[in-house]
């Protein structure tokens, strides 16, 4: 049976947390991504079970969206025999706007993309590649929560319209430790909520939350 | 309205020191005071309720005075018998201490035992563990923040309570414990005796494997420490899946 490259890299990815390539392969035979997306929703499954209120249902498009990107950006990270101009071309944005189901799908995969800009950074800081991924990021931004991203001109109307989500996201700005986001109007109030009164175990460099 | 005078006698009581032991049964009275001089104990401090007393009644060779315009008359004379002796007073307690009989190693009563009652206390403690049940915990875990689930352990106990270990504790309804070593107490209760916390501690958990929990009744039961588990919505919702 011929070797699934695409559907390896995934799984290596969601369960160890690790990306191995196997050359440079960026063409992704039809039959895996069938295969791609039943293990995406089996791991989807298997997360929700931690995701409070009521869960968004799984997002087959956008979640195989988000394991190709990560599966080509870390091919060009590695052998980049590509045009600047091609990068677009091949990592293409995701076909409709971001809905909560289509968020917390793409985030299976796209929450690896932060810890991948980084060790772009490392190689080449002008790199173009770096550009087309942030972009990504600033748009599926409940998966940069830990990267650096402006946070003051993201889009957070969809966090907001779903509970489970916000949550979710809550949870990660604490988590991350992120005091741009939390220091959000937005985010402010509800991060105080989350807090409680133990503000000062949970986050201590938290001050400016003081009012 | 005139004074009762008999408000401002004041009285004395004259001892040989040798016979100080007849003294025992006013020891307590704590308004006392003794002074010795020439081989007597002198005391004095007594009210009129109290120099009427069977207790001083029953001291044998004693002499009793009362003062009056600065001499000492003997108690039911008209004539002073002598001036009022310049003394140094001291406490009662101070001037006749308890003295603890000598052991006695003839004594064999080692088979006696003592009971741990667990009362209310007014030692403020910090709750670190909480017992509540599935229902209440579901309640609050379906929206909870994860930050505050972090740093909790937890454990089912009969298929319905549940024992979440760890603080901050969660703002639903249970009953809360604090912490003695491996000992957790009702929150507002502690043993009577509680020096002996330790002793009874390392009787019951020689090892600390274990959590010891009490309820306010003096029962305990035990649970292993590590049955516990990281609490989070996803061990919650398979373990009540389980159960159900």
């Amino acid at each position: 049976m011929k070797k699934q490259y695409f559907l390896q890299v995934v799984q290596a990815l969601r369960v160890s947390e690790e990306i191995v390539l196997y050359g440079h392969r960026l063409e992704i035979p039809p039959k895996e991504t069938e295969a791609v997306i039943s293990f995406l929703e089996n791991e989807y499954q298997k997360e929700i079970l931690d995701y409070p209120y009521k869960v968004p249902r799984f997002d087959k498009e956008a979640a195989l969206w988000a394991a190709k990107i990560i599966y080509i950006a870390a091919q060009l990270i590695l052998y980049r025999k590509d045009e600047a101009a091609d990068l677009v071309r091949l990592l293409p944005d995701y076909i409709s706007t971001p809905s909560p189901s289509s968020i917390v799908s793409v985030d299976l995969c796209l929450r690896f993309l932060p810890q991948m800009i980084l060790q772009l950074k490392l190689i080449d800081v002008e790199d173009p590649l770096i550009d087309v991924l942030e972009k990504k990021l600033s748009i599926w931004h409940y998966s940069g929560i830990r990267y650096d991203l402006n946070v003051e001109e993201l889009d957070y109307t969809i966090i907001n319209s779903n509970a489970c989500l916000e949550q979710l996201y809550l949870n990660r700005i604490v988590h991350f430790k992120n005091k741009m986001l939390a220091n959000l109007p937005i985010f402010k109030d509800k991060i105080n909520a989350n807090l409680g009164l133990y503000k000062k175990e949970f986050w201590s460099e938290l001050e400016d939350l003081k009012n | 309205m005139a004074e009762d005078i008999t408000n401002d006698l004041n009285y004395y009581l004259e001892i040989e020191e040798s016979r100080r032991v007849d003294l025992g049964t006013i020891r307590a009275w704590q308004n006392l005071k003794v002074a010795t001089a020439k081989g007597k104990l002198w005391l004095t401090g007594f009210d009129r309720e109290q120099i009427n007393a069977v207790e001083v009644k029953s001291i044998p060779y004693k002499t009793l005075y009362k003062v009056q315009k600065g001499k000492l008359y003997l108690l039911d004379s008209l004539l002073p018998d002598r001036n009022i002796p310049n003394l140094l007073w001291t406490p009662i307690e101070r001037a006749l201490p308890v003295e603890l009989p000598s052991l006695n190693h003839n004594y064999f009563g080692v088979e006696e035992q003592m009971k741990m009652d667990i009362v209310p206390s007014e030692n403020e403690s910090e709750a670190i563990a909480m017992l509540t049940n599935i229902q209440s915990l579901k309640q609050y875990i379906k929206t909870a923040p994860k930050v505050r689930l972090n740093p909790l352990k937890w454990v089912v106990l009969n298929g319905e309570d549940i024992l979440i270990v760890g603080k901050p504790i969660l703002p639903i309804q249970g009953i809360t414990y604090w912490r003695y070593n491996n000992f957790l107490l009702p929150t507002g209760f502690d043993f009577d005796l509680y020096s002996l916390k330790q002793n009874l501690e390392k009787r019951l958990n020689p090892n600390p494997t274990h959590w010891i929990i009490w309820n306010e009744d003096n029962n305990y039961f035990d649970i292993e420490k590590n049955k516990l588990k990281p609490l989070s919505l996803s061990s919650f919702r398979q373990t009540t899946e389980k159960i159900q």
